[in-house]
């Protein structure tokens, strides 16, 4: 640290410490006037407690109106003293606030009534009491107060002199140390300086602190090394001057090799550009020797004419201070040839300063010069080649950038596809253009793309790439032509318009719209092919309008022609999306209906073709009513290929005329029965919905262990007017055509629901109830439907199970979701009739299923069944292995129970335990249940 | 040779000074015995004082250990005071009052917190009393021969109310909320907290209280045997010392003081929080008191709930010898 900044350090403490002393007393002052002001505060409270004390007295002595006055004010007083704020608020001022409210309160009932009823004298105790306690808490208050004053003054002064005294001792010692140290640097200096004065100059004074005399005593050794150094001999500096002028020689002569070695010509000009020196080399390219160059004005000698002004600018340039470059030619005179210079000159400055010369270095570059002109002559011709072309053309290189471009391409509008930007990163696969093809190895690239031009029209350009190759092969590049196709492609859409046309009239029928028969015979092949692979069953339905020929013979063709639009209309609206609708001619219609899922879907849509046939039919007002008759032949029971299939339906269609017209018939005799019954039976079973003719019984399900009911299953009765209770395996064949079976189901899934609700509700337990769904009620939205009505009845899901069948699961498109849908909100879910399909065991483990149910042809034949016995055992096994129950149904003997028991099968069900029952029975039951509850097992 | 018995016994003193020095100071560290008192304490938050000094080692610090006996309500800590199980106990002036007329050996050494709204009387917003002032022919549920009915008695008196109007229905703390709901005769309640602050919480928006804060106080009292105080006055002086740095402290750090009373008693911070304001720690014993003891004697006698006699003098019943050592600007009984 410098000695000038260590007084000034040294000054700097001295007024903190004056500063920190004034601090100390203003901090001390402060603290006191806050004591002196809670003193004052105090002062003031006590006063104040003491004039209410005295009013308070003087209202007992003599209590009237002006002594309660009195009594108001002090109280006010005492109030607005106390609100003063108080510089400390300790616990004796919280006290007294404390009193004055309750006296605050006690006040508003001083008066009021005579001041001896005993309601006054007990206020004024109260009064007394708190002004005892008030007064009690001031004498503390005004003693802290005093005694904070002693303290604080105190305190106040042992600070100020304990910080004077440390402060001043810690002065003291650092100034003695700062003194003595420069004391001892200084007596050192001295010693050194009278030395120097008796003549020895080899010493040092050696300090290398950083400080004034620090750097004095460095001043100091360095002029004493001075001193020393200046005192050489003659000799010595001869010998100094000889050395050095040997090592200018040498240098001298380098140089000069070195500038005649070089190839370039290098030549000192004076102002006026006259030649002051040259190598061989400037000979060489000026074709002159060197004597004769000397003196010579280069600038007028030897240098073009054209290019001399720019000379003498540069020479001018130069001897300015700047170092040029100049281009320009030199015209010899010998044998009339320009050459090329390309010159470099930069100013040759004396010692003084001053610019004496120039030095140039010129290189002939007439090749150079020659060879670009060449070029650009080559490039213009390449690019008027390629302007002519009339496609736009771009070249790239392999990176992309577009080396080269035809007038058609520079011309061209912004969004045509020439302009796109291409990506150098071929890597990238979203970046896949004909020209990144290519230099992914690809030979050759065509590509069809479309732009919208300024006038709205979208053109088509066909956008081919070759690779652009060198020599050696190695790729260099791309060639895009961009080729405007758009009068191709409009040529080629009006060609292909033309064919679908063609098509559209070769195999539709022109009045109706419909295929003909061309495309039936087609599309009916093709559901044979498609039935016979996936053994499927299909429906091929001839359709032909009853006397038909007399209204073309009556009315006319034209309007034959109308009402065979509207048949085809009505027809059309009958049919699903799959089917096909086809006009074979005249008045003859087919129907392919795939897929087929019962029978009697074929039924119903000839029932419901020849219904919507027969709706009347306004022909120019006047009403018409029409009907057919349909023929239906099945595949596979009908005929096994096209030709027997509509040989069929034509003989039915042709039976069906017979009849009497207006009806359907199957191929076979059987099957128009039974379709015509059930059609019948769907009919009365709608009825049978609007009428809430429907029953729900319920069969107990036990466990075999111990035969405690455990659940029940609910099951369809149909209570018919006239035949009573019809069980449900009579009808619901007929209803499982449509939706009739949805409507059914629902019904029953429907009063199950309010049923289970009431006997929870009533304290009962039914264990887990199973409702059947077929597999027309497995959809989504029948899901839908099942949640909307465990809200609505305030049911719980696990509450039931849904029970479906092994065969239905295998008709319903995404089961596996369905049902993986239903045990995620609760259900329990069982597969009926297990062991009659083919299920596969992956979609079983996937199902989350509760418990399978023995189809009941096993059951029926045990125990004595080798085969029956093989597969049920199986079946509990598979249960086992999977975690899923397996219950027995239609059990009916007790050897058959003793053999599931043995077997480990857990559940059953059937007549030989309990028959199905209707819920009042149940109810009882459970009732019974409930109040002997011991009393649960079956009665077998 | 010399050398070395010199050294020797240079060696030896210095073992003996080190010894007799660690034996100084093992005696100067070892804790000096401090007197034990016990005290009979009510498990409510007006024994705020004893738990905070007891929690925060103020006892400990003024030279003595205490050993607190929870119980529940004034009578019991009395109870088991004058049973020789506690030395000290802490008691509501209505239980001094009660037992001065039967008993005679234990006074009354200070008074350590007050409240002004304890007691309270709570109607509903479809009645229509609204000040105190309403009570004439007024049916108010009361618990007999306590503070409950005490304190209607003095409201009624001090708004100029003829007592002899009031109508009193007799019934318990626990049984005053249901009352007031669903006996349509009740028109209003008198009681003591936590009582109040439980009707106030079940009645909810429909609570009405009367604005009696002010007029009535309650204070909580250390009590001691004569015995007690004659045998171990440096004992009581340390208690009430320490009595004073609590109530020192719940005026420096009241939040800190509720957080160890609703600590150590298990109480809602809500029901704290209503009562606290309500609360003046203040060490003294003095008029309000003897005040309050002689009004409430002479309600006791008036009300049948003691037989007249006469009147115990309070003022040898509260002995505040040792609270003018603490506070010597105490005013004389």
């Amino acid at each position: 640290m410098k000695v000038g900044t260590q007084l000034l350090l040294l000054s700097t403490f001295s007024a903190a410490v004056a500063l920190s002393g004034w601090f100390v007393s203003q901090w001390s002052s402060a603290r006191l006037d806050a004591a002196m002001t809670q003193l004052q505060y105090a002062n003031a409270v006590q006063s104040a407690v003491t004039r209410l004390n005295t009013r308070f007295g003087l209202y007992l002595s003599f209590p009237d109106g002006d002594a309660l006055q009195d009594w108001h004010e002090a109280r006010e007083q005492l109030t607005v003293t106390l609100e003063r704020k108080p510089v400390d608020t300790g616990r004796f001022i919280h006290n007294i606030r404390r009193e004055n409210e309750t006296l605050q309160a006690l006040t508003r009932l001083l008066g009021t009534q005579s001041h001896d009823s005993p309601g006054q004298v007990q206020l004024t105790y109260r009064i007394y009491a708190s002004l005892q306690e008030m007064s009690e808490d001031t004498a503390p208050l005004a003693n802290l107060a005093q005694q904070r004053i002693i303290d604080t003054s105190k305190q106040g002064r042992l600070i100020s002199q304990g910080l004077m005294i440390a402060l001043s001792v810690a002065l003291t010692l650092i100034a003695m140390q700062i003194a003595k140290n420069l004391k001892s640097r200084l007596d050192r200096m001295r010693t050194q300086l009278q030395q120097v004065a008796g003549g020895n100059l080899f010493l040092s004074i050696s300090d290398r602190r950083n400080d004034e005399l620090g750097e004095l005593a460095r001043g100091f050794d360095s002029m004493l090394k001075r001193l020393r150094t200046t005192t050489f001999s003659v000799e010595q500096l001869n010998e100094e001057i000889h050395r050095h002028t040997a090592t200018l020689k040498n240098q001298q002569d380098y140089l000069s090799t070195l500038i005649e070695a070089e190839p370039a010509g290098v030549i000192t000009l004076d102002s006026d550009s006259r030649i002051l020196s040259i190598n061989n080399a400037g000979a060489r390219i000026l074709d002159t020797p060197v004597d004769k160059a000397l003196e010579q004005p280069f600038c007028t000698h030897f240098v073009a004419e054209d290019d001399q002004t720019a000379f003498s600018n540069l020479v001018r340039s130069v001897f300015a201070g700047h170092s040029k470059n100049l281009q320009y030619r030199l015209r010899r005179a010998r044998d009339h040839k320009t050459i090329w210079l390309q010159t470099y000159a930069v100013p040759f400055i004396d010692p003084y300063g001053q610019i004496i010369s120039i030095i140039t270095v010129s290189h002939d570059i007439t090749g150079r010069v020659m060879e670009e002109q060449r070029l650009r002559e080559a490039r213009a011709f390449l690019q008027n080649v390629v302007d002519s072309v009339h496609d736009a053309m771009v070249v790239r290189d392999v990176k992309f950038n577009v080396r080269l471009l035809n007038r058609a391409a520079r011309d061209s509008e912004a969004s045509h596809p020439c302009n796109r930007r291409q990506y150098a990163d071929t890597l990238l696969r979203q970046h896949t253009g004909p020209a990144q093809r290519l230099l992914r190895g690809s030979a050759r690239e065509t590509e069809i793309c479309n732009f919208t031009d300024s006038n709205g029209n979208i053109c088509h350009i066909e956008l081919e790439a070759t690779p652009l190759r060198l020599p050696d092969g190695t790729l260099n590049g791309v060639i895009e032509i961009y080729r405007d196709i758009s009068e191709n492609t409009r040529l080629l859409a009006q060609l292909h318009e033309e064919q679908s046309r063609l098509h559209q009239l070769a195999h539709h029928d022109q009045l109706t719209g419909l295929p003909n028969r061309t495309l039936f015979r087609d599309r009916l092949e093709q559901v044979r092919r498609q039935a016979e692979r996936d053994q499927k069953s299909f429906a091929l339905l001839f359709i032909d309008l009853d006397r038909f020929k007399e209204i073309n013979d009556n009315l006319g063709h034209q309007a034959g022609d109308q009402v065979l639009q509207e048949m085809s209309r009505r027809l059309g609206s009958c049919v699903r999306a799959s089917d096909t609708l086809a006009r074979l001619g005249g008045d003859e219609f087919t129907v392919i209906m795939s897929p087929l899922l019962q029978t009697d879907d074929a039924a119903m849509l000839a029932q419901k073709l020849i219904d919507n046939v027969r709706l009347p039919y306004s022909l120019d007002n006047q009403p018409l009513t029409l009907t057919t008759s349909i023929g239906i032949s099945l595949y596979p029971q009908d005929g096994e290929n096209t030709e027997s299939l509509i040989r069929n339906a034509d003989a039915a269609m042709y039976r069906a005329k017979e009849d009497g017209k207006n009806v359907f018939r199957f191929y076979s005799p059987q099957l128009t029965h039974r379709a015509i019954a059930h059609l019948s039976l769907a009919t009365e079973l709608r009825q049978a919905i609007a009428n809430d003719e429907f029953r729900v019984f319920y069969q107990t399900r036990f466990a075999l262990a111990d035969l405690t009911p455990i659940g029940m299953e609910a099951l369809a009765r149909w209570q018919h007017p006239t035949h009573g209770i019809v069980e449900a395996a009579q009808f619901v064949p007929a209803a499982e055509g449509g939706e009739l079976i949805i409507g059914i189901g629902n019904c029953i899934i429907d009063k199950v629901m309010k049923q289970v609700r009431q006997w929870r509700h009533q304290g009962y337990d039914p264990g887990v109830v199973a409702l059947n769904l077929t597999a027309r009620q497995i959809s989504s939205k029948q899901i839908d439907w099942l949640e909307d009505r465990l809200k609505k009845h305030d049911c719980q899901a696990h509450w039931f199970e849904i029970e479906v069948s092994e065969s239905s699961l295998l008709q319903t498109k995404h089961a596996i979701e369905l049902l993986e849908r239903l045990a995620a909100t609760g259900f329990e879910l069982t597969v009926d009739n297990f062991g009659s399909g083919h299920s596969s065991l992956s979609c079983l483990n996937r199902m989350h299923l509760t418990r399978f149910k023995l189809h009941h042809p096993f059951v029926d034949t045990l125990p004595a069944n080798a085969d029956s016995q093989t597969v049920s055992g199986a079946i509990i096994a598979l249960g086992k292995s999977l975690g899923v129950k397996v219950c027995a149904q239609g059990v009916e003997h007790q050897a058959q129970a003793n053999y599931l028991r043995k077997a480990g099968c857990t559940e059953a069900q059937g007549f030989l335990f309990s028959r199905p029952q209707p819920d009042d029975v149940i109810t009882a039951a459970l009732s019974n249940r409930k109040r002997n509850p011991d009393a649960k097992t079956a009665s077998v | 040779m010399k050398i070395k018995t010199g050294s020797l016994a240079s060696l030896s003193l210095l073992a003996m000074s080190l010894l007799s020095l660690a034996l100084a100071l093992g005696l100067l560290s070892r804790p000096a015995e401090r007197p034990q008192l016990s005290i009979a304490v009510s498990r409510t938050p007006l024994s705020a004082p004893v738990y905070i000094a007891a929690a925060l080692g103020y006892f400990r610090n003024q030279g003595v250990d205490i050993e607190l006996r929870e119980v529940i309500g004034g009578h019991r800590s009395f109870d088991l005071m004058m049973n020789g199980a506690a030395d000290l106990a802490t008691s509501s002036e209505s239980v001094v009052m009660f037992h001065s007329f039967d008993n005679s050996d234990f006074s009354v050494i200070a008074s350590f917190v007050s409240s002004d709204n304890d007691l309270k009387l709570i109607t509903t917003t479809d009645k229509s009393l609204r000040s105190a002032s309403d009570l004439t022919h007024a049916r108010v549920a009361v618990t007999r021969r306590s503070a409950s009915e005490y304190f209607l008695h003095s409201m009624a008196l001090m708004h100029g109310v003829n007592t002899d109007t009031l109508q009193m229905r007799e019934t318990t703390p626990e049984q005053m909320s249901r009352d007031l709901l669903d006996n349509g005769d009740i028109q209003a309640l008198s009681l003591w907290e936590p009582y109040g602050y439980e009707v106030t919480q079940a009645l909810g928006e429909k609570a009405v209280l009367l604005p009696t804060k002010g007029l009535h106080t309650t204070s909580f009292n250390m009590l001691a045997r004569k015995q007690t105080l004659a045998t171990q006055p440096q004992a009581i002086l340390a208690t009430l010392r320490a009595l004073n740095q609590a109530a020192d402290f719940i005026q420096r750090d009241p939040a800190g003081a509720k957080a160890i009373i609703q600590r150590q008693l298990s109480l809602e911070a809500e029901f704290v929080a209503w009562v606290w304001p309500d609360y003046n720690f203040r060490l003294g014993l003095g008029q309000s008191l003897l005040i309050s003891l002689e009004n409430a004697a002479r309600w006791a006698q008036l009300s049948g709930a003691i037989e007249p006699q006469p009147l115990p003098d309070y003022r040898a019943l509260l002995d505040d010898q040792f609270l003018r050592q603490i506070h010597p600007d105490t005013q004389g009984l």
